[in-house]
């Protein structure tokens, strides 16, 4: 029953994830539009547009190689593992076990890092500044995300999502712990994923044309909906429903999931609206200060630790 | 282990020495002959070492009839020696093969040097003793040093291995004269010896409650016995002095930085076979002395600032790797700047081994160790196909310059193909081999932290933002790599008609990118399979064996990183992905590539301007500082030429060693 009741909630979750997509992307321009005095587009323009580039003819660029053709499938791909790994509103879903905060992390810098392969791969000069300007931004974020990580897998007692997410169901001396450091930790993850989504982006639209560039840009809207769970999940998970407790608290957790999910997307358009360009500016101090806030949290979770 | 194996391992080494004395005197077609039998007895040999390894081990040894006065070689193959030899050989039948298919016809020193080097190392492998060690050691380093271009990397090259074989004979004798026993390294069975098991070290492990009289030790595995058992006075003196002399012995062997330099020049200056067996073969022999020195079963007798100092250690020289990778300009010193970012990542895996077994935490030990061995599997693997094709690309292309290449994954698709495989065994890029390992270094790291007295706050969080900032370096040079040497548009005419590599040698490429793939997908079965008698050994045969799973299981928890899982997830929506795209059917049309509004480059330039393509630099940021060291070089013209930033860190490191020794003295 319990196994039925996780691959159930493992779909209703996927088919939540396909459906917040254009939603989500939709809402975002809308009220950055409507923040900045512009009748906003329809919430689904990203759907139509997509559908509007699947219909279109495919461009090749001259001389490119089976890794750009291949890149926006896998980029999506990768992206999609994630968002199956990530629990939206509730535990215990069938790829629970795999959801390695460390793998998911990964998973996301593979992501990135086939878009960097196929942008050099146009073989033009700013692909080429692009792309070493994303890479030496990772190089700056993974210690940053490893080390937020590394506090949360410390307070929970292990890197496993579904663990850490869970800590804070249970009345233990690691939920204090947990709850001491979540604003420190929440700045860390915060930063990141700001720098991740709004700066590390590959230029696309030079690269890719057609049904491969809906891809790219449903894979880049989707990364955002990752980091949304992500922060959520590990920041935030409460009313998450637990599988234990399925069907019954399915609907509490949509609603909480909802609720983080819209918190989450008006912050961060606000953010991008009144801060303009300064992220993409100020990125790499942004992940300095990010790498600061987790050392921070590691030390604090050890200071909680030693004194329980 | 039963006693054929140990002799046939021995009689493959004899012929592999034969072989290469004589194939330098031989024809041509004689010669290619030739390389294919010592390629056979290679992977025959690698076929034994498996044999030990899955058959129950029995620590056969076997006498040999010559040595110094008095006294007998004695050769042995524990399930440490079984698993090393097994890199060895898989090592050298594809370096082999590959010389023998390209340049076997050619040159008649090709094959010399390799066979003689591989030799040396199976025999270094197999020796009980310090001087078979270190004579095995010295004979592979001379091959080598045969095989490169006269200059300062070739001399440097000798010198670091004649350095590490002398460390090894001395680290020997003083351990045999601090015990008193009458020959140099050679430890009587029952008897260990004074915290250096590494000579005859198999009879000497203590096991769970033995008490080791020698010493004065109390049993291991007591749960009141002091972590570390301060030795007074002067008797402890050799033992760090022992560990101070290995440790820059194999430091210089490995490449551990600051002793890295010329690990990354060196493949520039020698043929690719050579190189190949430097960073695939060497190194990880160098390894195999560190462990085999410092967790034979007795890490309770070492004092734990030497596991401090290695992780220090380990993590400098992963991170200073991993930099120097992304900053190489050519195909050959990149790979070897990621072997010494791997060494670096094995030693501070060695390193929390220590700290696991001074504080009786055997999980944490065979988490560290599982991660130390999928690395030097990697290590091994990976390292070794990318310094085939650079060898490979040199010839084809003319360059190995990655600002002169560019382009060739049209030209050479499957080597293209293994060069990402490789690439993606030794970054941190899941379900891949190097993410794997660091999954298990940092679980490693974890559990040290978990048990709150191991390591020093600091030191934790120091070593965790280490790995990070090894794994996304490391990763930026990845991509640097393939994309400016592999990708875009070629950079010059030579580059532009490049020859894929010769058919007969491709199945040694793909047989190296397949076996990355395949460990990196089931790691827990080959370290169940392949690692876990290893680890019991370096462990002492405490705490559980390494389970047989799908998964890697942290320490505590039944969940952990399940790379198959995330394997199948990944192809599954592949399959969906590509199945939807083609129920779509998008038509395709060629057209240029946009320039940002610039005009197409004219006739006389087919791949463009080659100006307008990366050349490589920006992916990794700028440090002022080590402008700043770099800069302040102290000249002293005199001595060694100049004294770098480099040496500068190693004075400090063994000026701490000398005040540890002195204030423990104390």
């Amino acid at each position: 029953m319990i196994l039925a009741l996780s691959v159930l909630a493992q779909l209703v979750h996927l088919t939540l994830m396909l459906a917040a997509v254009p939603v989500l992307d939709g809402g975002m321009r809308w009220l950055a539009a409507w923040i900045a005095g512009r009748p906003g587009p329809p919430m689904l323009a990203v759907w139509w547009d997509s559908m509007r580039l699947f219909r279109k003819q495919v461009v090749v660029t001259e001389g490119q190689s089976p890794i750009t053709a291949a890149a926006p499938i896998a980029c999506l791909v990768l992206t999609g593992a994630c968002a199956m790994l990530v629990p939206s509103f509730t535990l215990g879903m069938v790829l629970a076990p795999c959801a390695d905060l460390v793998a998911i992390a990964g998973l996301l810098m593979a992501a990135r890092i086939v878009m960097v392969l196929a942008v050099l791969d146009s073989g033009t000069a700013w692909g080429g500044l692009a792309a070493s300007r994303c890479t030496s931004l990772a190089v700056a974020a993974e210690p940053a995300l490893l080390v937020a990580v590394v506090a949360l897998a410390l307070a929970a007692g292990g890197t496993n999502l579904d663990e850490i997410a869970g800590i804070r169901h249970e009345d233990s001396s690691s939920a204090g712990v947990v709850l001491a450091v979540i604003p420190i930790i929440a700045v860390a993850l915060g930063l990141i994923a700001l720098v991740d989504t709004a700066v590390m982006q590959s230029p696309m639209d030079q690269t890719f044309s057609g049904g491969p560039l809906a891809l790219a840009k449903l894979a880049g809207v989707l990364r955002l909906l990752v980091w949304f769970d992500l922060l959520g999940a590990t920041l935030l998970p409460v009313g998450m429903a637990r599988i234990e407790a399925a069907p019954l608290d399915w609907p509490l957790g949509l609603l909480s999931w909802a609720g983080r999910t819209v918190c989450l997307a008006v912050c961060v358009t606000v953010l991008r609206s009144v801060g303009g360009r300064l992220v993409q500016a100020r990125a790499t101090p942004a992940l300095g200060l990010a790498l600061a806030c987790g050392i921070l949290a590691v030390v604090l979770v050890l200071v909680g630790m030693t004194a329980a | 282990m039963t006693d054929p194996v140990l002799a046939l391992l021995v009689v493959i080494i004899l012929v592999l020495f034969l072989l290469g004395a004589v194939s330098a005197a031989l024809p041509g077609t004689i010669r290619q002959a030739t390389g294919f039998v010592a390629a056979g007895a290679s992977g025959f040999g690698a076929l034994l070492a498996l044999l030990s390894l899955t058959v129950a081990a029995t620590d056969a040894t076997l006498e040999l009839p010559i040595g110094p006065p008095g006294i007998g070689f004695t050769l042995s193959c524990d399930p440490l020696s079984g698993f090393f030899l097994l890199i060895l050989f898989l090592t050298g039948t594809a370096v082999i093969v590959f010389a023998t298919e390209t340049e076997a016809a050619s040159d008649p020193a090709t094959l010399a040097g390799p066979v003689v080097c591989v030799a040396g190392l199976g025999l270094a492998l197999l020796a009980t003793d310090g001087i078979l060690l270190g004579f095995g050691i010295a004979v592979a380093s001379l091959a080598l040093w045969a095989t490169g271009e006269p200059g300062p990397v070739r001399r440097t090259q000798l010198g670091a291995g004649l350095l590490a074989a002398g460390a090894m004979v001395v680290v020997s004798a003083l351990g045999a004269s601090a015990l008193g026993v009458p020959s140099l390294g050679i430890s009587p069975p029952g008897i260990p010896t004074l915290g250096i098991p590494l000579l005859g070290s198999t009879p000497g492990i203590p096991t769970p409650g033995t008490a080791i009289p020698a010493l004065g030790m109390p049993p291991l595995g007591t749960p009141s016995a002091p972590a570390v058992s301060p030795m007074a006075g002067w008797s402890r003196l050799p033992t760090h002095l022992a560990f101070a002399l290995a440790l820059v012995g194999v430091g210089a062997l490995a490449g551990l930085a600051p002793l890295h330099r010329w690990l990354v020049a060196a493949p520039a200056a020698m043929p690719a076979r050579a190189g190949t067996l430097l960073c695939g073969a060497m190194v990880p022999v160098a390894l195999y002395c560190l462990m085999r020195m410092i967790v034979s079963g007795s890490g309770m007798e070492f004092a734990p600032w030497w596991g401090t100092l290695l992780i220090i250690l380990g993590a400098s020289s992963g991170v200073v790797g991993a930099w120097v990778a992304a900053r190489e300009p050519t195909l050959a010193t990149i790979p070897a700047a990621l072997s010494c970012r791997q060494t670096g990542l094995s030693v501070i895996g060695i390193g929390l081994t220590l700290f696991a077994l001074a504080t009786d935490l055997p999980g944490m030990a065979r988490l560290a160790l599982s991660a130390v061995f999928l690395l030097v599997v990697g290590q091994a693997l990976c390292t070794t196909a990318l310094m085939l094709v650079s060898g490979a690309v040199l010839g084809s292309a003319g360059s190995l310059r990655l600002d002169r290449l560019g382009g060739l994954i049209h030209r050479m698709p499957l080597t293209t193909s293994c060069v990402l495989a490789a690439l993606f065994g030794l970054v941190a890029l899941p379900p891949g081999l190097g993410f794997a390992a660091a999954w298990l270094l940092i679980q490693a790291a974890l559990a040290a932290l978990r048990s709150t007295t191991v390591l020093p706050p600091i030191l934790f969080v120091g070593l965790i933002a280490s790995i990070a900032l090894s794994t996304s370096i490391a990763l930026a040079a990845a991509v640097r790599l393939i994309g400016v040497g592999f990708l875009g548009r070629p950079r010059t005419p030579r580059s532009s008609v490049a020859e894929e590599i010769a058919r007969p040698a491709r199945p040694v490429l793909l047989a190296l990118a397949g076996l990355s793939l395949c460990v990196g997908l089931f790691p827990g079965i080959v370290l169940a399979v392949l690692a876990d008698p290893a680890i019991r050994l370096l462990s002492g045969g405490r705490g559980d064996p390494v389970p047989a799973t799908l998964a890697l299981l942290p320490l505590e928890g039944e969940v952990g990183y399940v790379p198959v899982a995330i394997a199948a997830l990944l192809a599954l929506g592949a399959a969906v992905t590509i199945g939807l795209l083609r129920r779509l059917g998008m038509d395709q049309r060629d057209g240029p590539a946009w320039q940002d509004g610039f005009a197409r480059a004219p006739a006389w330039l087919p791949f463009g301007d080659p100006l307008t393509q990366t050349d490589g630099r920006g992916f990794v940021p700028d440090l002022p500082a080590i402008r700043i060291m770099r800069r302040r070089r102290i000249r002293l013209p005199r001595l060694t030429g100049q004294l770098t930033a480099g040496h500068a860190v190693l004075a400090l490191v063994v000026g701490l060693l000398m005040i540890a020794v002195w204030i423990e003295t104390l």
